[in-house]
């Protein structure tokens, strides 16, 4: 009989006090697990989700909204600046690129971005993908309706080369999830021209309503970047200004197929410019910047965002909140591992006889304080492993629910710098808080403790 | 120590003074020699300090003065761990309430006793196995809060001879039982004792136990800590010798 097998057993004979000491110590450490994963994780999505760009220029209302929306898609930007003006901004200006962005139809809630080449020719995107674009599978559009899918929003939906899309309104917490996969063997597709539209109340496109009237057509799927843009889908700019033109057509009893003969300036709309001035090579933010994005702030209408300034800015509001829960959840791995101590003396004349027994039959006095030190420590051991599965699936959860309410993708990894680190620190402490009874234990007096209880 | 016929004693004590501290000496042993395999009922009324003598022998007290040997090792001489080690080897001890230890099963309660012994694991679990078959405990992967009285008494016999002892020490085995499952108990011990080869030493408080005994050793004047005398201190065998 190994002494891993007592201690085991010895945990077993106290079982309810044992699960409900390990469960605590669990709860804790999935908690601090949840918070600093994904505190670290939304923090290099966020530092590293601006890319190359030098600001971001939209109409949203603020900047740190500007940023959420236009370039972590957490909601359709609401109003549009109009290509006149972009056309103005890119001459007006030394700009590396200027790269036009429509945000505001999606794919089964995937963000859907409507660009040009130039997206993908100059504008390099962040996270830790080695900040280039690379084609997994496929090719970039080159025309119109067709679609190149961000990895993650391949493997969310899995679609395939070759498939066509019928894209949806609207994207944000509150939008429904819509879009249909249309594919060669899809039994019953029938475009809905025409059906989806209520002229008496004047609303084009509902948020969730699905241009069954145009599909795209999966050109490329994308290698992981690491940034906000692998779970979205992008396609050429025009033919979603085709889309939407051809909505606006049919209102006027047009019903004819919309080309890009048909569009008006008032179809030509963006939601949003990623701007980089021209700087010598490796600037970021130089002399020319400061004066462009000045510049460019002078306009009220318009608003401009410094990624990286509003995500601190973000952090710093953030980073109360989390300093707060990580106090709360380190209160109670203290407090669960002061239980240690509680359950471990609770029953400290059950465990104090059974010390004395093992002397007599020959265990050591060091021994006896091993395997206490062992038994609390393991309970800390198995309250962390338990809580470090618990946390693993948690941040998953938070990250979910994030994307679900937010739109913000974190992507966080299964396992955390953080979980050995926990593991290690509940450990410790749980054999912090066991010297104490092993003490106690150690310094059994034999004799006394083998007395029958009655003499 | 060998005595002069070349046998090792089972347990010899010399000169053994005791007291508890801060109290004069309570346990006083002049001279007491057990033999291989002899079988000695230490006799006296409860609270006189026979369970102390058994826990010095068994070396979980420390003696004022004098000498305690068993299988010829000055138990006092050793320290730490090796005194435990040696005690777990060559001491099997009984108590009055079994003291086996709850959530282990009756072969575990032995298996946790063999691990002062360097015997391989099988070994020790095959002959645990046996001997607690011999001594009528069939279920002996039952967890020992499960077993009869009865059968935890056969478990603790078991458990103080798994290591095939020189000196199995029982105190008071039997102050907790009817007189019929006493002699019943004391029966058991004393067989199993023998098939062990063991030295026995007894206690009891019960009059009814000197017949069992070719020996019975006569616990003497014992006294409550700080109401000692120079009268009162009285060698604790008075009397050594056979009795039927």
């Amino acid at each position: 009989m190994s002494e891993f097998a007592i201690v085991l057993r010895s945990l077993r004979i106290r079982a309810l006090s044992t699960v409900l000491t390990t469960a605590s110590i669990a709860l804790a450490v999935a908690l601090l697990l949840v918070i600093l994963t994904v505190r670290d994780t939304s923090l290099r999505a966020f530092s590293e989700g601006g890319g190359n760009m030098n600001f971001i220029v939209s109409r949203d209302d603020s900047p740190l909204t500007s940023v959420l929306n236009g370039l972590f898609h957490a909601n359709a930007p609401p109003r549009p600046i109009e290509w006149s003006r972009y056309s103005e901004i890119r001459t007006k200006y030394p700009l590396e690129f200027a790269v036009p962005i429509q945000l505001g139809d999606s794919f089964r809630g995937l963000p859907v971005i409507a660009t040009t080449r130039e997206f993908f020719d100059r504008y390099q995107p962040g996270g830790g993908g080695g900040g280039t674009w690379r084609v997994r599978e496929g090719r970039l559009f080159d025309a119109p309706f067709e679609i190149v899918a961000g990895a993650r929003a391949a493997r969310m939906t899995g679609i395939r080369i070759g498939d066509r899309l019928a894209l949806a309104h609207g994207y944000g917490p509150d939008v429904p999830r819509a879009g249909e996969v249309i594919r060669g063997d899809s039994p019953g597709y029938e475009p809905h021209l025409h059906d989806d539209h209520d002229p008496e109340d004047g609303h084009v496109c509902p948020p969730g309503h699905v241009h069954y009237n145009y599909t795209f057509e999966v050109v490329g799927i994308l290698e992981p970047t690491g940034g906000p843009h692998d779970r979205a889908l992008v396609t050429d700019l025009v033919g979603s200004w085709i889309v939407h033109a051809q909505e606006r057509r049919v209102l006027e009893d047009r019903f004819a197929d919309t080309t890009e003969a048909d569009l008006l300036d008032e179809d030509r709309l963006i939601t949003g410019i990623y701007v980089r001035t021209a700087s010598r090579a490796g600037g970021r933010f130089s002399g020319v910047t400061q004066q462009v994005f000045t510049d460019l702030r002078r306009d009220p209408t318009l608003t401009v965002a410094e990624p990286g300034q509003q995500i601190r800015t973000l952090f710093e509001i953030v980073t109360n909140v989390d300093r707060v829960l990580l106090a709360l959840a380190g209160a109670v791995l203290l407090t669960s591992v002061a239980s240690i101590l509680v359950a471990l003396t609770g029953a400290m004349d059950q465990r104090r006889r059974q010390s004395a027994v093992l002397r007599v039959l020959g265990f050591s006095r060091a021994r006896i304080f091993g395997l206490s030190l062992t038994e609390s420590a393991l309970m800390g051991l198995f309250g962390g492993l338990a809580g470090v599965a618990l946390g693993a699936g948690g941040t998953q959860l938070v990250a979910a629910a994030l994307e679900t309410r937010t739109g913000l993708a974190l992507d966080p990894p299964m396992l955390s710098r953080w979980a050995i680190a926990l593991l290690a620190l509940a450990t410790t402490l749980s054999t912090i808080a066991g010297l104490l009874p092993g003490i106690a234990l150690y310094r059994t007096q034999v004799a006394e403790s083998l007395r029958p209880a009655a003499a | 120590m060998v005595s002069a016929d070349g046998v090792v004693a089972a347990l010899r004590i010399r000169g053994l003074e005791f007291a508890f501290p801060g109290h004069a000496a309570c346990v006083q042993v002049p001279s007491l020699d057990l033999s291989p395999g002899e079988h000695v009922l230490l006799a006296g009324p409860s609270g006189c300090g026979k369970s102390t003598l058994i826990h010095l022998v068994a070396g979980l007290l420390e003696p004022a003065r004098g000498s305690i040997e068993v299988a010829g090792t000055p138990v006092h001489s050793l320290r730490g761990s090796a005194r435990d080690e040696f005690r777990g080897r060559a001491i099997g001890m009984i108590f009055q309430t079994f003291n086996l230890l709850p959530g282990f099963t009756a072969l575990e309660n032995l298996l946790l006793a063999a691990m002062a012994t360097a015997e391989s694991p099988t070994a020790v679990r095959s002959r645990a196995g046996q001997l607690l078959r011999d001594l009528g405990v069939e279920a002996v992967d039952r967890r020992i809060e499960r077993l009869s009285v009865g059968q935890q008494q056969r478990v603790a016999i078991a458990r103080a001879v798994v290591n095939r002892p020189a000196l199995v020490l029982a105190d008071e085995p039997t102050a907790s039982l009817d007189p019929e499952n006493a002699v019943r108990a004391m029966d058991l011990i004393q067989s199993t004792c023998r098939g062990a080869g063991a030295a026995l030493l007894c206690t009891s408080h019960d009059p009814a136990m000197r017949a069992r005994f070719p020996r019975v050793v006569e616990a003497g004047v014992f006294q409550a800590p700080g109401a000692v005398t120079a009268d009162a201190v009285a060698p604790l065998p008075v009397a050594q010798g056979a009795h039927a």
